[in-house]
C-alpha cells in the first residue's frame, strides 16, 4: 500500500492494496529474505573470515596432526590413531592432566570467592575506592614472568615473606617449590594473587549495578546481610558468577609461563601440566603429533567442562 | 724498558708482522713480552692481520642473520666489533646478529630454523644433535670445511657428526658443564686435605661431611628448582660407566649398576650424610650466592664460574678441581657450542665466511678471554686465548683430555626430561634409586 502526501488543491490520491500473485508474492519475500541474509552475511563476513582462517582451519590442521609423529623440522610419519591410543600409558600426559586439574580447582574458587568478597567490600567503600582498586589490579598488569620473579622472593627460604611470616609466628620454614606438596599449591597462590584484582573489579561492577531497591526492602523485612547475600546476590549475579568459572576455568586449565620460568615441572614432575607438556612435546620431543593430541585433549577437556559448568548453573535458572 | 723504547719495539713488531717477517705466534709472544694486554693484541691483529692477509672482497654479497645466546652482558658491542672487523674483508655483506634467550634456546632455535628466519645459529652440544641428523634442518658442511685450510687447527670434530648426522656444525667453544670449585679457607679450618677431593667419591664425601656444620653445607650440588641437576647426575654417571643408552643405541642404560649407584650417591649426600640443602631449596644462582657467602664448602659449577670470581671478588680463597674418578672413568660433562649453517639459507657462502671469521683466532681469542670460555682452537694458548689469566689457561689444558659431551642420540635431551623427574623423586628420598631409573628407562624406550 502507498500513499501520496496531496500538495494544496490537488485531489487525494490513494492507491488501495494491490492483489499479487502468490507466485510473485513468494519470489518478492525470497528475494527480501536473501537480502536481508546477504546483509547479515556481509556484516558478519569479516569475523567469519577471521575465525576461520585463525581458529577453525588451524583447528582442523591440529586435529589433522593428532594422526602423525615426527618433527616441525623433519618429516610427518603417519601413525593412525598411535597418539590417543598410547595417551593412557603415558605417565607424563596423566600426570599432567590431573596437575592441570587440580590446579584449576585450587585457583578457581580461591579466586573467585576472594575476588566477590572484595568487590564486595569495594562497593561500601566510598572514599579512596579509587586507590584500592589500583592497587588490587597491580598483580594483574604485572607480566607473568615479573610476577613470577616477584613470587620467588616471596617464597625464599631465607628472605622469602612466607617464611619470615611463619618464624614471626614460630613457625618452621617451608621450602615451598622444592615439596611435592606444597609446589602446587604455591603457584596456584601465585595465580590467585594474579588473578584476584582483575576479579574483584569484575563483580565490582556487577554489584553496582544491581538493583538497590530489592536490598532496601529485604533490609526493610529484617534480611540480615547473610541473608540478602544468600537470596538476593548470589542469585542476581549468577550470570556473571558462571561467565567468572567458565572464563577462570578456561584461563587456568592453560597454566604455563609462571611453571615454566619458576619450576619446569619439578619437583619430581608434581607441576608438570598440560600446556607444559605440549610446549615439550613440541619444541624439545620434536613430537608434532603428540603436541596436537595433547592440544585436542585440552579443548575437548575445556568444551566438556565448561559445557558442564553452564549445564549446573543454568539448570537453577539463569539464562 | 721506558715507555718510548716499548713503543717502538711494538711498532717494529707489527712492522715486521705486516712485512710477513714473523709468525702470528712469534708476534703474539713479542707483544706479550713487551707487555701489552691480549685484548689490545686482538685489536692489533684484527687491525693489522686482516690487511696483511687479504684485500677487501667486493663481490661477495647478501645478508647473514645470526641466532646465538649472550656468552657476556655486553654481548651486542662484542658482535659489532667482530662484525666490523668482518665488514672490512666483505665490505658487501650486511650481518645482523640477533639474541636468543638461554632458557628458551630450544624453542626459539626450533621456531627460527622451521621458519627460515637466520642463517648462522649457534647450538650447544646438548641441543646440536638434535638439530644435525641427515634430512635436518642444517646444512651439510663437509664439503666446505674438507677445503678449508684451518679444520686442523680445529678438535672435537667426532663430536660434530655422530652417527647417523651430517656435519652440521663447525665446534667453536667447549665449556666444562660441572666441575668442583672449593672454599679453600673453610677446607683448611675443617683439615681437609684438597687432594681426597679429586681422589675417589668417598673422598670426596668425606670432605664434605668434614667441611658441614650448622652454617655451612659441605658440598652442593644442582639439585634446586627449576632444576639443572642434569649436568651434574650425568656427569656422574658417565665416570661410572653408565649413560642414556646403551652403546648401540638399542636400549636405555640408566638403570645400570654404574647409573643407579651414580644417582643414589648424589641422594645420600642430601639424605644420609646431609652435607647439602634439602631439594629444591635454592636454585644455580641462589648456590653461586652462598658460595660467595661463605656458606659452601664445595659446589659443582660450570667453567665459566672462574671468570665470575675474578671479576668479582670473594673474601677467601678458592679453587677450581675436577671431579674424582668414578668407577670406570675419569672424565667430567662438558659442552661443545657449534656454528651452522641453516640448510635454506639464501646466503651460504656469506655465511660460511662469517664463521670462519669468528673462528679467525684475531677474532675468538678477545672474545672468548672477555667470556670466560674455551676456545676449540688447538692453538688457542698460543694465540694468547687466557694469556693473561693463568688459572684458566692451566684448567683449559688440563682439563681438556676429561671432557665428556652428552649423549649424541637426536632425543637425549628429550631423555634427560623423563628422566629427572624419577632423580629428583630419589633425591627426595621417596624412591630408591633402582626403582625410579627402572621406571626412567621405561620412558626412554618409549621414546626410542
Amino acid at each position: 500500500m502507498s500513499a501520496t502526501v496531496p500538495l494544496a488543491g490537488e485531489p487525494v490520491v490513494v492507491r488501495m492494496r494491490e492483489r499479487l500473485d502468490p507466485r510473485e508474492r513468494r519470489r518478492l519475500a525470497r528475494r527480501y529474505r536473501w537480502r536481508r541474509y546477504l546483509v547479515a552475511f556481509g556484516f558478519l563476513a569479516p569475523s567469519l573470515l577471521f575465525f576461520s582462517v585463525f581458529l577453525l582451519w588451524p583447528t582442523i590442521q591440529v586435529g589433522y596432526q593428532t594422526l602423525y609423529t615426527g618433527g616441525i623440522l623433519g618429516d610427518l610419519r603417519y601413525v593412525g590413531l598411535d597418539n590417543w591410543a598410547k595417551l593412557p600409558s603415558n605417565q607424563i600426559a596423566v600426570r599432567s592432566l590431573v596437575n592441570s586439574v587440580t590446579f584449576s580447582l585450587l585457583v578457581v574458587p580461591a579466586m573467585i570467592i576472594i575476588g566477590l568478597g572484595l568487590g564486595m567490600l569495594l562497593v561500601g567503600i566510598r572514599r579512596g575506592s579509587a586507590t584500592f582498586r589500583a592497587l588490587l589490579y597491580f598483580p594483574t598488569l604485572a607480566p607473568v614472568v615479573v610476577a613470577s620473579l616477584i613470587w620467588l622472593f616471596m617464597v625464599h627460604p631465607d628472605f622469602g615473606a612466607f617464611n619470615i611470616g611463619l618464624r614471626l609466628v614460630g613457625g618452621q620454614p617451608l621450602n615451598w617449590l622444592g615439596t611435592q606438596s606444597l609446589a602446587l599449591p604455591t603457584l596456584a597462590a601465585l595465580d590467585v594473587w594474579r588473578g584476584v584484582g582483575f576479579w574483584a573489579l569484575f563483580f565490582l561492577a556487577t554489584l553496582i549495578a544491581l538493583p538497590q531497591e530489592l536490598y532496601s526492602a529485604a533490609h526493610l523485612d529484617g534480611a540480615n546481610a547473610w541473608q540478602r547475600f544468600r537470596h538476593l546476590t548470589v542469585p542476581l549475579i549468577r550470570g556473571p558468577l558462571l561467565f567468572a568459572l567458565v572464563i577462570a576455568t578456561i584461563y587456568t586449565l592453560q597454566v604455563f609461563d609462571s611453571i615454566f620460568v619458576l619450576t619446569d615441572g619439578s619437583p619430581a614432575g608434581a607441576t608438570q601440566t598440560l600446556v607444559w607438556y605440549i610446549y615439550k612435546a613440541l619444541f624439545q620431543f620434536d613430537n608434532v603429533g603428540l603436541g596436537a593430541t595433547l592440544s585436542l585433549l585440552l579443548l575437548g577437556f575445556i568444551l566438556l567442562l565448561t559445557l558442564i559448568q553452564m549445564r549446573l548453573l543454568r539448570a537453577r535458572g539463569t539464562t | 724498558m721506558d715507555p718510548m723504547e716499548r713503543s717502538s719495539a711494538v711498532w717494529e713488531t707489527i712492522e715486521a708482522y705486516k712485512a710477513d717477517k714473523i709468525t702470528r705466534r712469534q708476534f703474539n709472544r713479542r707483544l706479550v713480552g713487551l707487555g701489552v694486554s691480549v685484548s689490545v693484541i686482538g685489536s692489533v691483529i684484527r687491525a693489522v692481520g686482516v690487511r696483511a692477509q687479504s684485500e677487501p672482497n667486493a663481490d661477495l654479497s647478501g645478508t647473514v642473520r645470526v641466532y646465538k645466546g649472550p656468552f657476556h652482558p655486553d654481548e651486542a658491542t662484542l658482535q659489532e666489533e667482530m662484525v666490523a672487523s668482518f665488514n672490512e674483508k666483505f665490505p658487501n655483506v650486511q650481518v645482523i646478529v640477533e639474541q636468543f634467550e638461554w632458557p628458551n634456546q630450544e624453542a626459539q632455535v626450533t621456531a627460527s630454523l622451521a621458519s627460515g628466519a637466520h642463517d648462522v645459529y649457534y647450538t650447544a652440544e646438548d641441543k646440536y644433535h638434535k638439530f644435525s641428523p641427515e634430512g635436518g634442518p642444517l646444512m651439510d658442511l663437509q664439503p666446505l670445511v674438507d677445503a678449508w685450510d684451518q679444520k686442523d687447527f680445529i678438535q672435537f670434530w667426532d663430536t660434530a657428526k655422530p652417527r647417523g648426522s651430517i656435519l652440521g656444525g663447525v665446534p667453536y667453544i667447549w665449556n666444562i658443564q660441572s666441575n668442583l670449585v672449593l672454599n679453600n679457607d673453610l677446607a683448611e679450618a675443617a683439615g681437609v686435605d684438597p687432594a681426597i677431593i679429586t681422589e675417589s667419591p668417598e673422598g670426596l664425601r668425606e670432605a664434605a661431611i668434614k667441611m658441614t656444620s650448622p652454617d655451612v653445607w659441605g658440598y652442593v650440588f644442582r639439585h634446586g628448582v627449576p632444576n639443572d641437576g642434569q649436568y651434574d647426575w650425568q656427569g656422574m654417571m658417565f665416570r661410572n660407566g653408565a649413560d642414556l643408552l646403551n652403546e648401540d643405541w638399542t636400549a636405555p642404560a640408566v638403570n645400570t649398576p654404574g647409573g643407579v649407584a651414580a644417582v643414589q650417591y648424589m641422594a645420600d649426600l642430601i639424605n644420609k650424610d646431609k652435607v647439602s640443602h634439602e631439594f629444591g631449596a635454592y636454585g644455580w644462582p641462589a648456590q653461586r650466592d652462598l658460595f660467595r657467602a661463605g656458606k659452601l664448602g664445595l659446589l659443582t659449577d660450570e667453567f665459566t664460574f672462574y671468570n665470575l670470581l675474578l671479576q668479582d671478588p670473594v673474601p677467601f680463597e678458592w679453587s677450581f678441581l675436577p671431579f674424582p674418578p668414578g668407577s670406570v672413568n675419569n672424565n667430567m660433562l662438558a659442552f661443545r657450542g657449534f656454528l651452522s649453517i641453516a640448510k635454506d639459507s639464501p646466503s651460504p657462502e656469506a655465511s660460511w665466511e662469517l664463521i670462519k671469521h669468528y673462528l679467525d683466532p684475531a677474532v675468538i681469542v678477545p672474545y672468548l678471554n672477555v667470556a670466560g670460555l674455551a676456545s676449540v682452537r688447538t692453538d688457542a694458548a698460543e694465540t694468547g686465548q687466557f694469556a693473561d689469566n693463568p688459572g684458566l689457561a692451566q684448567l683449559m689444558t688440563d682439563w681438556g683430555p676429561l671432557a665428556q659431551g652428552p649423549h649424541p642420540h637426536p632425543q637425549s635431551l628429550s631423555m634427560v626430561t623423563v628422566t629427572e623427574p624419577y632423580v629428583e623423586a630419589v633425591y627426595l628420598d621417596q624412591s630408591d634409586a633402582q626403582s625410579a631409573l627402572d621406571q626412567a628407562a621405561g620412558e626412554i624406550s618409549a621414546l626410542l
